[in-house]
């Protein structure tokens, strides 16, 4: 599966969650962006 | 697998159970206004150190749906970690209950419950995580979209702990 965050900047994921969910499943294609209307284009 | 505490502690087929037991069991209940007493006699200890509605309501009626029963316990009542320690309510739930939930902020408070607990702990939010709410994100999902592998899912908000388990929870189906 692919999992894109739109998250405002003040309220993004931090650096450590962002590795800490990677080490947990590396196979998680995961993509982070502040626009909204970018992460539901990006269908896989 | 005693606890439901984090999803990363669950492996793909564990989940993928999760779900198919959860759209069985709505199915049945849609269909015939009733469930199997699968959880008949059993007592689930629901403890709220934080404000819910969805989280709180649904284990209270699944309980009541499958036959079971669920006591209500707030953070002022049962002092956990503070007026009575957490080892020492992970004794008393484990005689008097079958499971326990709980919603608290600090994450290894659930984890010290569970390592003292007899009884399975299922976490209902904490400031790391809410995986039932992942699963049931997903359950949705699936329903109206078909099976996840090879989904797109787009989280538009704050990367908190829904966030969380939900990126984790979308890895396990790969």
């Amino acid at each position: 599966m692919r999992f894109v965050l739109a998250s405002p900047s003040a309220y993004k994921l931090s650096e450590e969650d962002f590795d800490r969910i990677m080490s947990q499943v590396p196979e998680l294609d995961f993509m982070v962006t502040e626009d909204p209307a970018d992460a539901c284009a990006r269908r896989m | 697998m005693k606890d439901f505490i984090s999803i990363a502690d669950c492996s793909k087929e564990e989940l993928r159970e999760f779900l198919d037991v959860a759209v069985r069991l709505k199915r049945q209940y849609k269909a015939t206004g009733r469930n199997d007493p699968l959880l008949a006699g059993k007592m689930l200890a629901m403890i709220f150190e934080k404000p819910s509605l969805r989280t709180r309501v649904s284990f209270a009626v699944a309980m009541q749906h499958l036959g079971g029963a669920a006591i209500m316990l707030r953070q002022e009542e049962v002092g956990l970690g503070q007026r009575e320690a957490v080892k020492d309510v992970a004794r008393v739930l484990s005689g008097m209950c079958d499971a326990v939930t709980i919603r608290t902020v600090d994450h290894d408070k659930v984890l010290e419950l569970a390592k003292w607990s007899i009884i399975p702990v299922i976490n209902a939010l904490t400031e790391l995580s809410h995986p039932c709410q992942a699963m049931a994100d997903l359950m949705t999902i699936e329903e109206h979209f078909g099976r996840l592998e090879g989904k797109t899912v787009a989280f538009i908000g704050d990367g908190n702990n829904v966030a969380r388990a939900l990126a984790t929870a979308c890895g396990r189906f790969g």
